[in-house]
């Protein structure tokens, strides 16, 4: 038996080599997808650093549409703290509103109304105690050769916890390759509360190189938001929950709104 | 509640008292009875042969068939006999016998030639499919799994199931199936008796069973006997060769990307054997190979092993004892693992009362389980599993050749772990959930006239969340109102339900017939899954407080016809499902380790129908089948979809199969398998949007979208090398997807990398053409 299996397993092998390259393959489609009437897209952030703070208001497009969205001007925007600050914001670019007086201060909740073509769109956020960015290293991908950046902070125990980071490369390098921006990450503290964290960013497509500065913010975001930042993720995914993530705003509004704290730190990629 | 239940009890208790005042008096008068009983057995192997017709030449339509051990036992008046055994692929075998008194007769057959089986036969098992009362079942003939190789030339027989109507694959070379509308976690999976939790192996690319240790397979879609219970859509019953107790053989294979052996011999001649499959993949070897020094970090394979040993006591007690053990091994350096595997146990007691009470007797222990390590910067570990102890006590009355009946118990204690989760050297738990279920059931067999025959029957099944527990109460936000903890022992909630079941047949001229069925099914235990493929970290949820158990009523009526002495037949069968406490999941479900799992779900009901057609070809030098099914699967659930009735995923409109098989000559056997379907149901954007400076998808409703239709030949040739009585050694040369199509596995959506101003739609597609050997060989 055993020599016959030497000969035919040299067999094996060849078909084996010819084999590994026919596998798994990718292209590029044509989806004929539904139009859909279009749809407010509300997106706002209240921080624990100095304003002003900004809330763009615009539409959903169709899919096949090219990446511009319209603005919603002429909004009625205001923003109320549980202390009885009111700022009503001012709209200075189209689509784009700003606030003038309000500073955000954790452990407040912030109210934001929005009022266009006669509907009233409301939604409410708690501002978290903030959570400092201990280090910044670069760790190698554990799925890839790419270079990554991890943050290390530390969680309070005892308390939910919940996490946004956001990663701004700064490109000194010119890749060819447009940068396309990808939404933050999050994660909480459910399985790991009271421990010293590492998180590993790169959600991005673009590959870090030499000289890159990449700026990290770590916000420290309410429960609500950081499922509309978790659910936003699920996108793309063989999932059996595939939507649009679980927004904060009221009345079918798309977008989100977040009281949250930020902290930031930088790190330049070296070999 | 209590009254309801009390009606239910003392319905039962009726039942049973009929059952006993019928058997000591039925046919008693008239001339004196005695019965025949044995049993059918395979001459070469001593494998007993299940589904064999005993048939009395002397009464025309009168037989009865061997039962999941070979036994069978049939009750006649004082007479001269001639008395037939016959089975698929073997000689028949007659006796002549003078019944003067109960009378001991067993039969051992010898398999068909390869030459003789292309001879027609006029064989009397073949018109079963028309004579019997039962509907909406399937026999897998595991010659004819090993004459269809799939994925990688691999044999596989839920695969092979995928080519029946009615029953079709979750995906592009997956083991995971949807039988008749249902979802893939509502078909009960048996092996041995034990239940699998998980059929896959390498999400899902290969089953969990090896086909070298597979005896029987038998699927049924519909009107389940009501000896099985628990699940809504199917039950898969995979019963494990027994070994030969007559030779010591060694069979084997070493294929592309697995290799597996056999070997099986007696353990005391005539008495009892043995028998023990093993495999292993080496799928990794392909990525040592690999130059990405990545991949050769990966780890990525499986191996499983099928063991099974009986021994015969005296003619009137058996014992069996069959294990199996699997496990999967996935993983990259020390960042990545994930591991998990089937394993069960089954004891059983074949015993005689007399010789009309057959009675087996089953302890029985499946586990499954799977293990998570993340070690990237935090050191997460993640261990869950599912177990269950299970009595099973069934009898079998054969009371006449006109009337038999089946009744037993089975009783089934639940262990579930979601979650043991220790991350950073810290601890926790999710909450462990222990299950206790019950079931009670009855069915007769009756011939009411030579044209008309009925089957009925009754499940009574109990279902109880036990102790230690916290349940839990949500608002329609999903927030936590209430909670109550209740200690370890008590019972925290029972549901209890009657699974009627009725069966008619009637006989038409010509070798047809008609069938009308209805059955009822219960789940308890439901698969909590955030994939669309197979996914081994998927969670089994009990019923409880906020999930009630599902239902299942089934209503079909069948026509089937036998052609040209039984070489072809034909069959047609309409169902009508309406589905209760169907579950799926809130938009964004959060159904990872999360202790409020349940507070993510929502509830509604279903229906599924369509009709399935089925024409088979049973000899001849070309046999296979045609199968083609029309259906349509739904769900309405408040909070979905405006809570109108939307497409379930696995609603497929048309599924088509083709399967032929050719032999060329006594060395060359050829075959081909077309399949054809409507693609899933999906959710697919409608538009996008921009936050934070990203591009989002838009979507407008689930399941909107279908996947595009899916189309591939598979082609295979096997050819015999050498074979005598004893040895044989064969090549199977196989190609998948022949036509080299590009099927897609997903679609998904992003910004062109190009041209970010763009968005692009992006198919995958996992296998195109593969061709693949694999070496066959027997000692």
């Amino acid at each position: 038996m055993s020599t016959q299996h030497k000969t035919y397993s040299a067999v094996f092998f060849l078909i084996l080599l010819l084999l590994t390259g026919l596998w798994s393959c990718q292209k590029v489609i044509n989806v004929d997808l539904n139009s859909a009437s279009p749809k407010i897209v509300i997106d706002g952030n209240v921080t624990d650093q100095p304003g002003p703070y900004t809330v763009t208001l615009s539409q959903t497009v169709n899919f096949d549409e090219t990446n511009i969205f319209p603005p919603v001007s002429g909004a009625l925007i205001v923003i109320n703290d549980n202390t009885g600050t009111s700022d009503t914001l001012k709209e200075t670019t189209p689509g784009t509103y700003q606030t003038s007086k309000l500073q955000g201060v954790s452990g407040r909740t912030y109210t934001l109304t929005v009022v266009t073509n006669n509907i009233t769109y409301t939604a409410t956020s708690s501002m978290p105690m903030p959570v400092e960015i201990d280090t910044l290293t670069l760790k190698n991908s554990p799925r890839s050769t790419k270079k990554l950046v991890s943050v290390t902070f530390t969680d309070p125990a005892g308390i939910s916890n919940y996490y946004h980071f956001v990663e701004q490369i700064i490109n000194i390098h010119i890749t060819g390759k447009p940068y396309i921006p990808t939404l933050g990450s999050v994660t909480s503290d459910r399985l790991l509360d009271g421990t010293e964290r590492s998180f590993l960013l790169g959600r991005g497509a673009t590959d870090l190189t030499a000289g890159d500065s990449v700026l990290v913010s770590l916000q420290c975001v309410d429960k609500n938001v950081y499922n509309y930042f978790r659910t936003a993720q699920q996108q793309g995914d063989m999932s059996t929950t595939l939507s649009n993530p679980v927004s904060n705003i009221s009345n079918g509004a798309l977008g989100y709104f977040s009281a949250c704290t930020v902290r930031t730190k930088m790190i330049v990629v070296t070999e | 509640m209590e009254r309801k239940r009390k009606v239910v009890f003392r319905q039962i208790i009726y039942c049973l008292v009929f059952i006993i005042l019928l058997m000591p008096t039925g046919y008693s008068q008239g001339q004196s009875r005695y019965t025949i009983s044995g049993n059918v057995k395979d001459a070469g192997t001593g494998e007993a042969l299940i589904g064999a017709t005993i048939s009395i030449k002397e009464l025309s339509g009168t037989g009865v068939t061997s039962n999941a051990y070979g036994f069978y036992s049939i009750t006649l008046p004082a007479g001269n006999y001639s008395i037939t055994s016959q089975y698929i692929g073997y000689e028949p075998v007659s006796e002549q016998i003078n019944l003067k008194q109960n009378t001991k007769l067993d039969f051992s057959l010898k398999e068909k030639s390869q030459q003789l089986q292309e001879v027609v036969v006029t064989d009397k098992r073949k018109d079963e499919n028309v004579t019997s009362t039962q509907m909406g079942v399937q026999k897998l003939d595991i010659k004819e799994i090993k004459n269809i190789p799939v994925l990688f030339g691999e044999k596989d027989v839920l695969k092979t199931m995928q080519l029946l109507p009615g029953i079709q694959p979750v995906g592009e070379g997956n083991s995971g199936f949807y039988v008749r509308g249902g979802a893939a976690d509502q078909n009960l999976i048996l092996l041995d008796e034990a239940t699998v939790y998980n059929a896959s192996h390498l999400l899902g690319f290969f089953s969990v069973f090896n086909s070298d240790a597979i005896k029987d397979v038998t699927v049924y879609k519909g009107g389940e006997p009501a000896e099985y219970g628990g699940r809504l859509s199917s039950v898969v019953d995979i019963k494990m060769n027994d070994g030969n107790d007559k030779n010591f053989g060694v069979s084997g294979g070493i294929g592309l990307i697995a290799s597996r052996i056999n070997v099986e011999g007696p353990l005391v001649k005539d008495r009892g054997s043995f028998t023990i499959s093993a495999r292993r993949t080496y799928a990794d070897l392909f990525l040592f190979l690999s130059k990405d020094t990545l991949a050769k970090k990966a780890r990525l394979y499986f191996y499983d092993i099928n063991a099974k040993a009986n021994y015969r006591i005296n003619d009137n007690n058996r014992l069996f004892l069959s294990g199996y053990f699997g496990k999967d091994v996935l993983g990259l350096g020390s960042t990545y693992g994930l591991d998990w595997g089937n394993g069960t146990g089954t004891l059983r007691w074949n015993h005689l009362f007399n010789q009309r009470l057959f009675s087996n007797t089953s302890l029985i222990f499946s586990n499954y389980n799977y293990n998570v390590s993340v070690d990237v910067n935090n050191d997460l570990n993640i261990v869950s599993k599912i177990q269950d102890y299970n009595i099973k006590q069934d009898f079998q009355y054969y009371l006449n050749p006109d009337n038999q009946m089946k009744f037993g118990f089975n009783s089934t204690y639940y262990s579930l772990v979601p979650g043991a989760i220790t991350a950073n050297n810290n601890s926790f738990n999710l909450t462990n959930k222990n299950a206790w279920e019950n079931a009670l059931y009855f069915s007769h067999e009756a011939k009411l006239s030579p044209k008309i025959k009925t089957e009925y029957g009754l499940r009574l099944s109990s279902f109880s969340l036990l102790g230690p527990v916290y349940l839990y109460q949500y608002d329609e936000e999903g927030n936590t109102i209430d909670s109550t903890h209740y200690a370890g022992g008590k019972i925290v909630k029972t549901y209890v339900n009657l699974e009627p079941r009725v069966a008619f047949t009637y006989l038409l001229p010509g070798n047809s017939s008609v069938k009308v069925s209805y059955d009822r099914n219960i789940q308890n235990l439901h698969l909590i899954t955030n994939s669309t493929t197979s996914n081994p970290t998927s969670l089994w949820l009990p019923s409880s407080n906020n999930v009630k158990p599902e239902i299942a009523d089934q209503f079909s009526v069948g026509y089937y016809r036998n052609f040209k002495n039984n070489m072809y037949e034909f069959s047609t069968e309409v169902y009508y499902k309406n589905l209760q406490n169907q579950i799926d999941y809130k938009d964004g479900a959060q159904l990872n380790y999360n202790e409020n799992v349940e507070s993510q779900l929502l509830y509604g009901k279903g229906r599924a129908y369509g009709i399935e057609f089925y024409l088979k070809k049973n000899y001849g030098r070309f046999n296979g089948w045609l199968s083609y099914t029309l259906s349509r699967s739904e769900k309405q659930i408040n909070g979905i979809n405006n809570n109108k009735y939307y497409p379930a995923t696995q609603d497929r409109t048309h599924d088509v199969s083709i399967v032929g098989i050719y032999n060329l000559s006594p060395k060359w056997t050829l075959s081909g398998t077309w399949v054809y379907y409507t693609g899933n149901a999906v959710t697919f954007p409608s538009g996008k949007y921009m936050v934070d400076g990203t591009v989002l998808e838009y979507y407008t409703e689930r399941n909107g979208y279908r996947m595009p239709s899916y189309n591939r030949l598979d082609l295979a040739a096997t050819w015999i090398r050498k074979k005598t009585e004893k040895t044989e050694s064969s090549w199977t040369f196989s190609i998948y997807n022949a036509y080299n199509r590009s099927n897609a596995y997903t679609i998904t959506f992003r910004t062109d990398p190009d041209d970010p101003t763009k968005t692009q739609a992006l198919q995958t597609t996992l296998f195109k053409i593969i061709p693949s050997v694999t070496y066959n060989f027997k000692f």
